[in-house]
């Protein structure tokens, strides 16, 4: 990548996923950074990172753009907002949790509010507290924040490449449950739980929770409901699709050459990767 | 459990339980269907059919329901649903193979009924018609009454074959549209199943197509206007037009004139004594065309319509699998909601109508034999007495009849307790099966304060109006434009008293129970299972009835 480029893309207040520029962390952040880095190669699904000082005429135009990809019909496709912080989703520390992400934000002028609302999370009690916490500086530029199509999903899914718990277990673990998968990263319901083997990826263990609520994509937002009685202990995910995230997970592992914690969701068979990163507790066991 | 009354100059109701251990079951009278005592012949019918039926449907979906048993006591009709016991784990895996059977009957409940139920249905119903009770042979006779009775049997466990899916899944689907909006009102998912042709409102429908027929004729317009119900037969023989009309309405019989107005063998059907259906049609007559039912049932459909359309919006981007459940569901409920209605007109009034033919035609051999005096009290046997008569004449059965006609008057004047036997100890189990079999009969209602009644909200709306208590549907004259019908329960054929009140209220039933249903395909709010509607409300109070709130209030 020659200079001038570089100190373009650097003046650049919006960068797309698939720009090879915004796969760097330092620019974009840990987590814009790591899905930048797969855009081009996984079913990540589009958007672009907000960087710098917000610019609202390069956000809009951004957003058209977003609204012309998905085949909007009123321009005003749901979008969810996420931060991604510099330090986020690094080796050591997750971050999971501790700023805001804001589902199903519609039109530009929601896009622009939930913006300035991720940035300010940034500097929320509880953020700085788990800094602190983790040793890291209060942040020193404006939060890069990620803006990508919100998938209507039907069921949606956390995998680890290693299992946490039991790292030599030999395991891929998949959590699983339906709608989208806020309430399975929220803890708000118990999802299925696939183990499968590194090697073989045959199904180890399987177990069908009672899963009553789930987050689903609403008009104004997401929402969490209940699911309906005849369906909580149904699986939210087939074998072959819970075989599909491990062997992703594994992939991805083997790329990237660390454990990885993915989110995933899928919308019919169609399957989206919306997060990988290093499974931190891991990396601090191994330091 | 003792029947009690405060009341000094009440009848008693004494319980002498034929098999002792009767007494720890849980009795409840089903007043719905039968309010009023049964005489011998029509007690062992139900006993047969409803407790051998309902077992025979039972087992098919593996319910996890011992049975119902039946008892008739003072000439009662009691029932007992017998939960299974088991141990937790045999209950469980019992409600997993309920589960799984109950889902496979779900997702053919249309293919059940038309191709598998129905056609068995009509093969019996056939077998009756084709048979010249009149021409046959005394021992053909019998065989013939042996042979009725044991497709009757038959028919009634294919009934329960039918029906335990059909509410089931009108009362699952309930259950998920609850589940869904949980803001939703407790009518509210029975919007989308309303307005699908069904037999029972094609029955009112055609009969208002004869309603309009008459008017086109001044000459059988003016026997209508001037005549009685009983009259107008007679009337139109007399007149050309008239024996045309009289051809029509012939014809209308042919095909839906198998059924009584009331759900009892004592009840004759219209192809018997038409008087209730001319009664109706004189009603008819006098009504413009914005009263048709056909009026009510279109706005019924496009408010289906509307329902189905609004909640597929709600729904629009949750998980497919709840999108697909929900699509599925509500097929097989709206299915259910349609054969809820056409199983009572095959099988329930079908039945019913050919038993009482066939005895009658008995119960016409023993007048002949001088055993009986009028063909009629042949209901007053047990099909055991009549069986030996048949086969054996002499016996002369008249004053068997004339104690039994004395106790059934003595019956009549008493109230039979809602319940005998035992209470439960636990609460009914929360099983599929326990849930519908509540919504059907409804569930005891707390009273309401002075002057009010509560019932289940059966259809919406509010309505003020006048009550007109009415006991059987040969009162259906009384009920005017505007009146609201309040009654112990509304059989089928009550149905083209809908189309004229502004209400209903009843004393039985719950919000799956016939008079719901048919309330709600003709739009008029009703409340029912109110238990005391007929008793507290007397003809010609204001009333108002809010069918949401399942409240009927004395103004």
């Amino acid at each position: 990548m020659n200079t001038t480029v570089q100190t373009l893309s650097q003046q650049q207040p919006v960068l797309w996923l698939e720009d090879p520029a915004a796969a760097s962390a330092p620019r974009t952040g840990g987590k814009a950074a790591a899905l930048a880095a797969l855009a081009n190669r996984l079913p990540v699904p589009p958007g672009f990172v907000v960087v710098g000082a917000v610019d609202p005429i390069a956000v809009e135009l951004a957003y058209a753009e977003l609204a012309d990809r998905a085949g909007s019909a009123d321009g005003e496709p749901l979008v969810a907002v996420r931060s991604s912080a510099a330090d986020e989703d690094g080796l050591q520390s997750s971050f999971a949790g501790q700023h805001e992400t804001i589902l199903g934000v519609s039109g530009i002028a929601e896009l622009l509010a939930a913006i300035a609302e991720c940035r300010a999370s940034a500097h929320s009690e509880r953020a700085l507290h788990y800094r602190r916490a983790n040793g890291l500086a209060p942040p020193r530029a404006p939060l890069p924040v990620l803006v990508q199509l919100l998938v209507p999903a039907d069921a949606a899914a956390v995998v680890f490449s290693v299992n946490p718990v039991t790292p030599r277990s030999g395991e891929v673990l998949v959590n699983a449950a339906f709608g989208l998968g806020e309430s399975i990263v929220g803890g708000t319901v118990t999802p299925d739980e696939w183990a499968l083997a590194r090697g073989s990826l045959a199904v180890a263990r399987r177990t069908i929770a009672d899963k009553r609520r789930m987050t689903v994509r609403a008009p104004g937002g997401s929402r969490e409901v209940d699911v309906p009685a005849p369906l909580r202990r149904l699986p939210s995910l087939s074998d072959e699709q819970a075989r599909a995230a491990a062997a992703l997970a594994l992939r991805l592992e083997n790329d990237l050459g660390f454990p990885v914690d993915l989110e995933l969701a899928w919308t019919g068979d169609d399957l989206h990767l919306l997060q990988c990163r290093p499974i931190t507790t891991l990396a601090q066991e191994a330091a | 459990m003792t029947p009690q009354s405060t009341d000094p100059t009440a009848v008693p109701f004494p319980v002498t339980w034929a098999d002792p251990a009767d007494e720890a079951l849980f009795w409840q009278h089903d007043a719905m269907h039968f309010p009023d005592p049964l005489a011998p012949m029509e007690a062992a019918m139900l006993e047969r059919t409803l407790g051998q039926g309902f077992g025979y449907g039972a087992r098919a979906y593996d319910a996890p329901l011992a049975g119902i048993e039946v008892r008739t006591i003072n000439g009662y009709h009691y029932q007992s649903l017998v939960p299974m016991t088991g141990t937790p784990d045999e209950m469980t895996a019992q409600g997993v193979l309920a589960e799984a059977a109950i889902r496979g009957a779900l997702a053919r409940l249309d293919e059940l009924w038309n191709e598998t139920v129905l056609p068995e249905v009509q093969e019996h119903l056939d077998f009756w018609d084709s048979f010249e009770l009149d021409a046959a042979p005394r021992a053909a006779l019998a065989a013939h009454v042996d042979e009725t009775w044991t497709r009757l049997l038959r028919v009634w466990e294919l009934h329960f074959v039918i029906v335990l899916p059909v509410y089931l899944a009108i009362s699952e689907f309930d259950e998920l549209y609850r589940g869904l909006f949980p803001d939703a009102g407790p009518l509210d998912s029975y919007r989308l199943l309303e307005g699908l042709p069904n037999m029972t409102v094609e029955v009112g429908q055609e009969l208002w197509q004869l309603s309009r027929t008459a008017i086109e004729s001044r000459a059988v317009f003016d026997v209508f206007m001037s005549r009685t119900a009983a009259e107008i037969p007679a009337a139109l023989k007399e007149m050309a037009d008239g024996r045309d009309f009289l051809a029509d309405l012939h014809d209308y019989f042919d095909r839906y004139g198998r059924r009584a107005d009331k759900w009892t063998i004592l009840a004759p059907s219209w192809t018997e004594d038409p008087t209730p259906a001319i009664e109706s049609l004189r009603d008819f007559v006098r009504r413009s065309e914005d009263d048709a039912p056909s009026v009510m049932t279109q706005a019924a459909a496009a408010g289906r319509e509307h329902a189905v359309a609004a909640a597929r919006e709600r729904l629009r981007d949750y998980p497919a699998q709840v999108v697909g459940q929900f699509e599925a569901m509500l097929a097989a409920a709206q299915s259910g909601n349609v054969i809820s209605e056409d199983h009572n007109f095959w099988i329930d009034t079908m039945s019913i109508h050919h038993l009482r033919a066939v005895l009658l035609e008995a119960g016409r051999r023993l007048v002949d034999d001088g055993a009986l005096t009028v063909a009629a009290e042949v209901f007053m046997l047990v099909p055991e007495e009549l069986r030996a008569a048949l086969a054996e004449p002499g016996e002369d059965l008249r004053p068997t009849v004339a104690a039994r006609v004395a106790a059934m008057a003595l019956q009549r004047t008493m109230a039979p307790p809602p319940v005998l036997g035992t209470m439960p100890a636990a609460p009914p189990p929360d099983d599929p099966f326990t849930r519908f079999t509540m919504k059907f009969n409804g569930v005891p209602q707390a009273p309401g304060d002075d002057g009010e009644l509560t019932g289940s909200a059966g259809s919406s709306g509010i309505v003020r109006g006048t009550a007109r208590i009415i006991r059987s549907i040969s009162e259906a004259g009384r009920i005017q434009a505007g009146d609201i019908l309040v009654a112990e329960t509304t059989a089928p054929p009550w149905t083209p008293l809908f189309a004229t009140a502004a209400a209903v209220v009843t004393d039985t039933g719950g919000v799956l129970s016939h008079c719901a249903v048919v309330a709600r395909e003709y739009g008029i709010p009703a409340v029912v299972g109110t238990a005391v509607a007929t008793t507290v409300i007397a003809d010609g109070m204001t009333i108002e009835v809010d069918g949401d709130a399942g409240i009927v209030r004395i103004v």
